[in-house]
């Protein structure tokens, strides 16, 4: 299949995931209708994917541009280190997004109908995820001329340009293979070793996300060790040159010299060459998954009494969601993204001159933890409803109200907020002999459940018994995480050491919920 | 004794598109209504109606006395699978039947001895620890069902059943409708299974392009083009289909 022809078919899906999002609001949808929809979507589409673009190279490219020449080189540095780890997080977060609902749309179902072998579907699948990327797939060319063109170091382009790419195809290896990992896991169950095979892909899944922020503050904790190497042996060439993702930083020293340059291309084109090759495989596994289904799941014991019952609709819906989200980590990663926060946070931790710093940066990890849960918070019941679509005549059939609904989805998030926040808090505490961490995360819970059901409530009140998916724009995502922020200054004032009045802070907070609960009630009815 | 369901003129467009154009229909205690008709002739549409989903634009519906639209509490009583069944495939079969069962606002032990017998009934008592994602199209409508029977409702509203159904879920569906029949409940149902429609239902409503062109019981339907009859024949006669069927069949042998 010619590529023309997969981007053809990979318009059409989207223009499925289109009609599945507005049929559920716009019963009267028709064909004309459904074609101004796709348009306007396809523009705003491309409008958000310039946003992210440009937010993108701001977080990256703006801090090398601005740089004075004495702090350039470690500038650039860090901010390669930066722009490495975003956009194979980036990339990893939307093409999960993307490979979910294409599973769970049946999509790919629907092509093996027709006549086309499984490289032909793969190539689909994968046009279908670029399309998703496009803008973003810019940044490595422009951050990489901007790199080269501030050192004075053309030679530099290719390499921090082709490490970009090296990062988006790992990142849709990663998803995809992770993807067919999870969907297979789904026959299996009983028993003990199910569960403990069941956790450990979805914390595959977590790892593989955090995986280069992880390495990466690895490696810059390794420098006092890799120093006392180098003192012994002073012969020791360093290798992290050569060793991806440090490879992807030390190549623009490196470029300064012929040999570095050359040494440091071929080992990029290895690199880039390889995670093709591995792509590939992620696709080919992907699209036989999909075809093929899940095995047959043992079979067990029958109905028995359930440990825990409760009429309360909005924690029913809840556990649900919690449940599911344990089992298919790529229905709610937003959930526990700022524990991510925690990872940057590590060689401060691990460098910290003193008691005192030690003190301060730890409780510095723990507001930041706290205040980036708060403000991620009215995005993760988006992802919750995602998983809603089509399933919701189960909801609807019930005698439930939108306003529970709404709650469920938000109990969900603060519930999630609450399992990292509080062991988090609780052990900054213990090692500060300090309870105001406990009672921020007390407080950061309260604006977490109002952050989120605000979000939550525009879903719902949206949402019908035909509704196939959930879309929400890049400027209603930005608009609500600015309202999440407004909203979550009794912790942000603290973090940012604008006051430290615990009881203020928790006495705000819950007038904040107690006053969106009512809105809640007022505004959502059946 | 008031009606379980009840529909008068109801009318229903979506933009040009009149799905509904003056639909009148009841259901009394102890009855089973067939809904038959074509594609596209407003079935789904009138039980999502019914269900109280969509409001219409004009007539007036009544579910044990009540707007289902308006109050929705109505639905504790009406249990309802739609033809296209998505389930949460994340949890298993008995994660899935206890989460229904406490979106019901079932006392646990009456829930669990009914959904222990009615899983036996559809033989699907051993799969309890399944994922849902894992279970066959047909292990998945059987949970449907079961999920919809779980409160015993009073009335019933079901859109194409017994699609992927085996023979022995099949003939099961049936004796739970006739005992639903039996103890003065009421079910609705829309099929195109002929058969169904003839070996359970008590009265027949017969829909095309958004009417009732025909109702009552199986013979009186048949007296109206030819006591001769069968079923599938009268159906395409009274939607006039059978012209259409047989230029069709002509081109079939001709250029096929």
């Amino acid at each position: 299949m010619e590529w023309g022809e997969a981007l053809r078919i990979a318009r059409l899906l989207e223009r499925e995931v289109i009609y599945g999002t507005y049929r559920g609001s716009d019963p009267s949808l028709d064909e004309p209708k459904l074609a101004r929809l796709v348009t306007w979507n396809r523009a705003l589409g491309i409008a958000e994917g310039f946003a992210s673009l440009v937010l993108l190279l701001l977080m990256v490219g703006a801090p090398v541009l601005l740089a004075s020449p004495w702090e350039l080189m470690a500038t650039t540095i860090a901010s390669t280190m930066l722009y490495n780890v975003l956009m194979f997080i980036s990339v990893l977060m939307a093409s999960s997004t993307s490979a979910l609902s294409l599973q769970a749309s049946g999509s790919i179902k629907v092509l093996a109908q027709l006549p086309l072998g499984r490289e032909d579907i793969g190539r689909v699948v994968l046009a279908k995820l670029l399309r998703s990327l496009a803008p973003v797939l810019l940044v490595p060319i422009i951050y990489g001329a901007i790199v080269a063109e501030k050192l004075w170091l053309p030679q530099a382009f290719p390499l921090v340009a082709l490490y970009g790419y090296v990062d988006v195809l790992l990142a849709l290896a990663a998803s995809l293979a992770l993807s067919s990992a999870l969907s297979r896991r789904m026959g299996v169950t009983k028993g003990l070793r199910s569960k403990l095979a069941r956790a450990f892909w979805s914390s595959l899944y977590f790892t593989a996300m955090f995986s280069i922020g992880l390495l990466y503050q690895l490696y810059l904790c390794s420098g006092k060790v890799l120093e006392l190497i180098k003192g012994a042996i002073p012969m020791l060439p360093s290798t992290t040159g050569f060793i991806y993702p440090f490879s992807a930083t030390d190549c623009i020293s490196l470029s300064a010299y012929p040999l570095g340059f050359f040494l440091s291309l071929l080992c990029c084109l290895a690199y880039l060459m390889s995670s093709i090759l591995i792509l590939r495989k992620a696709i080919k596994g992907y699209v036989n998954t999909a075809l093929e289904g899940s095995s047959e799941a043992e079979l067990g014991k029958g109905l028995r009494k359930p440990r825990f019952w409760t009429r309360c609709l909005p924690l029913n819906i809840a556990i649900k969601d919690l449940k599911i989200a344990v089992r298919d980590p790529r229905t709610s990663y937003i959930m526990v993204l700022p524990l991510f926060s925690l990872i940057s946070f590590i060689p401060a931790l691990l460098n910290a001159s003193g008691l005192e710093e030690l003190r301060e940066v730890a409780y510095l990890t723990c507001m930041t933890l706290l205040g980036t849960g708060c403000i991620l918070s009215a995005l993760v019941p988006y992802q919750l409803m995602e998983h809603e679509g089509g399933r919701l005549w189960l909801l609807f059939s019930t005698d439930l109200h939108r306003r529970e609904l709404a709650l469920g989805k938000s109990l969900a998030t603060a519930i999630a907020y609450a399992l990292y926040a509080f062991p988090v808090a609780l052990a900054c505490s213990a090692a500060l002999g300090d309870l105001r961490l406990v009672a921020y995360a007390t407080s950061g819970t309260m604006l977490c459940l109002t952050a989120s059901l605000m979000s939550a409530m525009l879903l719902a009140s949206g949402a019908s018994v035909d509704t196939r998916s959930f879309h929400i724009s890049l400027l209603k995502s930005l608009c609500l995480i600015v309202l999440s922020a407004v909203l979550s200054i009794p912790i942000l004032g603290p973090l940012a050491g604008l006051g430290e009045d615990v009881v203020a802070s928790l006495a705000v907070s819950a007038l904040e919920l107690c006053l969106v609960l009512a809105l809640n009630w007022a505004m959502l009815g059946r | 004794m008031g009606e379980l369901v009840e529909l008068h003129g109801v009318v229903k467009k979506f933009g040009r598109v009149a799905a509904l154009r003056g639909v009148s229909l009841c259901l009394r205690r102890g009855e089973v209504v067939g809904l038959l008709g074509p594609n596209a002739s407003g079935k789904t549409t009138l039980l999502k109606i019914i269900m109280g989903f969509i409001r219409p634009d004009r007539g007036e519906v009544r579910v044990l006395g009540r707007d289902p639209y308006l109050d929705p509490s109505i639905r504790a009583r009406v249990g309802y699978v739609p033809e296209d069944v998505l389930l949460y495939d994340s949890l298993t079969v008995r994660e899935f039947l206890y989460f229904m069962g406490r979106m019901r606002k079932m006392d646990p032990s009456t829930y669990i001895d009914r959904a222990r017998l009615l899983a036996t009934l559809f033989e699907i008592e051993d799969k309890m620890d399944c994922l849902v994602g894992s279970l066959s199209k047909g292990d998945r409508q059987k949970l449907a069902l079961i999920s919809a029977l779980l409160h015993e409702p009073d009335v019933l509203i079901l859109d194409e059943p017994l699609a992927s159904l085996d023979l022995v879920a099949a003939r099961v569906l049936k004796e739970v409708l006739r005992e639903i029949r039996s103890r003065g409940g009421g079910v609705i149902i829309s099929t195109h299974i002929l058969s169904l429609a003839e070996a359970i239902c008590d009265r027949i409503y017969l829909m095309n392009e958004g009417l009732i062109v025909a109702e009552g019981d199986l013979r009186s339907i048949k007296e109206v083009v030819g006591a001769d009859e069968d079923l599938e024949e009268v159906l395409l006669k009274l939607t006039k289909k059978d012209e259409v069927l047989e230029a069709l069949i002509r081109i079939l042998k001709e250029e096929f």
